[in-house]
């Protein structure tokens, strides 16, 4: 490893939003609880959480359309609360895509450009360019009506990315599109957003959307932001049962801790007894949850578990083959009812293992995440 | 049996009660009145006295003018009043949408007593501007003539005006309101290049349906227009009320209707152009 550091890997990516203590309530109704949120300039940040979560109401107060009753979101350090619409340097991608019916594609996309008065030859210019962006320069001259879902969803955002906004927001974009089109348009928004370094506020409640395409995820629930990481830290070590859930499949297992040593915790479950460093807000007694993803256990073969690693034994109750990988469920001996799910390579399994068969698995604590309650 | 029953009453009833009327009211305009008595001879006669006489013909095309006139001014007001009706964002607006709307449910009769009340010699019009000092004597230019059938007709169909505007503002989705001041329009920008665009096509069939029920207006001209206000509703009443010459009132009502169809022509073709949009 080089010892010379690289100042590229060190240096914080600037903040282009700041949310401080930024929180909505209609009346008695708080749909969203006060949030600190930094976003980082060209980072592709996604909202992520079910309806209701309040990811909406975030996007719509830095877009200006709604006003926070508390906190200050500050652009580039200077707070923007009081700033109308039309002068935030931030553009819309709106779930519905807002096209205007009167006006062709062309004007669609020139519309930011023309109303700022920007002269008719740099317009022109600007709006090719951008029609190529999204592969619809032979569509100019068309109306939105004529167009497929697809295509409404390439000129909107033509036309948010046009003005060379600080902040790209997409509300939903992707909803009302059909599974395949859903692939291959989150693929060309990626791709979109590394080739123009634009930062992009994604919103969405589909998770496999979130981890595919994000730089970082914010997890949202009731108007609360359940964990902000990245997809690697949120899928794997989620720090709320929520967020444990509503990624993928998840083994939840109640558990217990029985002492503390230093600032390791010792807890008892099914998986038998675990020693997890750096929870010192522990006590003994606390009921706890353990979190682990079916893929973080291994089958133990014959040579037995490795360094560092923790077994448990039990018997195959179930098979599930999905392809490239089975499921395994597996019954923990000595814990009657207790099973947890087991993801391994279809090769490992087939031929060899049959529902009633006995085995060991293998897991790292590391894998493992202890979760409140 | 029940199958015919059926059948007869689908195609019968619209028969006699819509078409049937519609032929005779048609075969009526071909007949003619000789010597004061009807005769049921196919002819054209009616329909060549329209075109020949020049009073007549200035007649149609004068009350073509002042129901354009009334189109017209519905357009403007209409629009100015729906906007502000529809710019309100709270349940009021409905309530003032009920409100503009009210003379509708009013007799046609005691809406034009109270206009003529209002622009009479001693009317409120003129005791308004009386007492504002803009005219040192009561004006007759209110009260019968063109301008106070124009002025009558474009207060009483006001509120069809209104309506069709107002449908037309609210069909606007707001996420393009939204989406044009996310692109950086101001309010000013965006009134006219959405709001106005998109609302026009409406606002200009809901006028021209206004141009269609006051074209066949005798009324209002009767009551308030006096001798100058004369239209052509007023030249179809008299062929039947006062002449008697029912054939010859029914060809220049058969002309009224095909205005009125041409009207409505262009005011379809206006709204389909706008849909496909």
């Amino acid at each position: 490893m080089s010892t010379v550091p690289d100042p590229q890997q060190n240096q914080a990516r600037a903040r282009v939003i700041e949310m401080v203590g930024v929180g909505k309530r209609y009346g008695n109704v708080e749909v969203l609880k006060p949030v600190d949120l930094s976003i980082e300039d060209g980072e592709f940040l996604t909202i992520l959480g079910p309806s209701g979560s309040g990811k909406t109401t975030i996007i719509r107060m830095i877009g200006g359309f709604t006003r926070p009753t508390s906190g200050r979101i500050l652009l580039d350090g200077r707070d923007i609360v009081d700033q109308p619409i039309f002068d935030r340097p931030f553009n819309t991608v709106f779930q519905d895509y807002a096209l205007f019916p009167h006006m062709s594609v062309a004007k669609n996309i020139a519309y930011g450009l023309m109303v700022r008065g920007r002269p008719k030859a740099e317009i022109s210019r600007k709006v090719a360019e951008a029609l190529a962006v999204v592969d619809l320069s032979d569509k100019a001259a068309r109306y939105p009506a004529d167009l497929s879902g697809g295509q409404r969803q390439r000129v909107a955002l033509a036309r948010a990315i046009i003005c060379e906004p600080r902040v790209v927001l997409l509300d939903e974009p992707l909803a009302a599109l059909d599974a395949e089109l859903r692939r291959s348009m989150r693929d060309f928004l990626k791709d979109l957003q590394r080739r123009i370094r634009t930062t992009f506020i994604f919103i969405t409640h589909d998770q496999d959307e979130a981890i595919s395409i994000s730089d970082r995820i914010v997890v949202m629930d009731h108007g609360r932001v359940e964990q902000v990481g990245t997809p690697e830290e949120i899928y794997y070590h989620p720090k709320s049962v929520f967020v444990a859930k509503f990624f993928g499949e998840s083994n939840l297992l109640a558990g217990g801790v029985t002492a503390l040593a230093g600032t390791d915790a010792v807890i008892e479950s099914a998986l038998g007894t675990l020693t997890k460093p750096g929870h010192a807000g522990l006590n003994a007694g606390t009921a706890v949850t353990l979190a682990a993803r079916p893929e973080s256990f291994r089958l133990v073969a014959g040579d037995g578990p490795r360094a560092g690693e923790c077994d448990v034994s039990g018997t195959v109750e179930a098979i599930t083959f999905l392809g490239a990988t089975s499921q395994l469920v597996v019954g923990i001996a000595g814990a009657p009812g207790e099973t947890i799910k087991v993801r391994a390579a279809t090769k490992e399994i087939s031929g060899k293992l049959a529902v009633g068969d006995s085995l060991t698995v293998a897991w790292t604590p590391a894998d493992i995440s202890v979760l409140a309650g | 049996m029940t199958e015919a029953l059926v059948a007869v009453a689908v195609y019968g009833v619209p028969a006699v009660l819509i078409l049937a009327p519609m032929v005779t009211f048609l075969l009526y305009s071909f007949w003619s009145v000789q010597d004061g008595r009807l005769s049921r001879e196919l002819t054209l006669v009616n329909y060549a006295t329209f075109l020949s006489n020049p009073s007549y013909r200035s007649v149609f095309l004068g009350t073509l003018q002042l129901t354009a006139t009334v189109a017209a001014i519905g357009l403007v007001l209409g629009y100015v009043i729906a906007y502000l009706i529809w710019r309100v964002r709270s349940s009021l607006r409905y309530f003032l949408l009920l409100f503009s709307v009210i003379p509708l449910s009013m007799s046609y009769i005691v809406k034009i007593y109270a206009m003529r009340s209002i622009l009479g010699y001693n009317g409120f019009l003129n005791s308004a501007l009386l007492a504002a000092g803009l005219i040192s004597e009561p004006s007759k230019l209110f009260l019968f003539n063109q301008t106070s059938v124009m002025i009558t007709m474009a207060v009483i169909y006001l509120p069809y005006a209104i309506l069709p505007i107002f449908l037309s503002l609210e069909r606007i989705p707001l996420s393009l309101i939204a989406a044009s001041a996310d692109l950086g329009a101001r309010p000013g920008q965006t009134f006219r290049r959405v709001v106005l665009p998109m609302s026009l096509p409406g606002s200009i069939v809901g006028a021209l349906f206004v141009m269609v029920i006051a074209l066949g207006d005798f009324l209002t001209p009767q009551m308030v227009g006096g001798n100058q206000g004369f239209t052509f509703g007023r030249a179809i009443w008299s062929q039947f009320g006062m002449a008697f010459n029912w054939p010859f009132g029914t060809a220049l009502a058969v002309v009224l209707l095909l205005a009125s169809l041409a009207i409505m022509a262009v005011a379809g073709a206006i709204s389909s152009r706008a849909r496909v949009r």
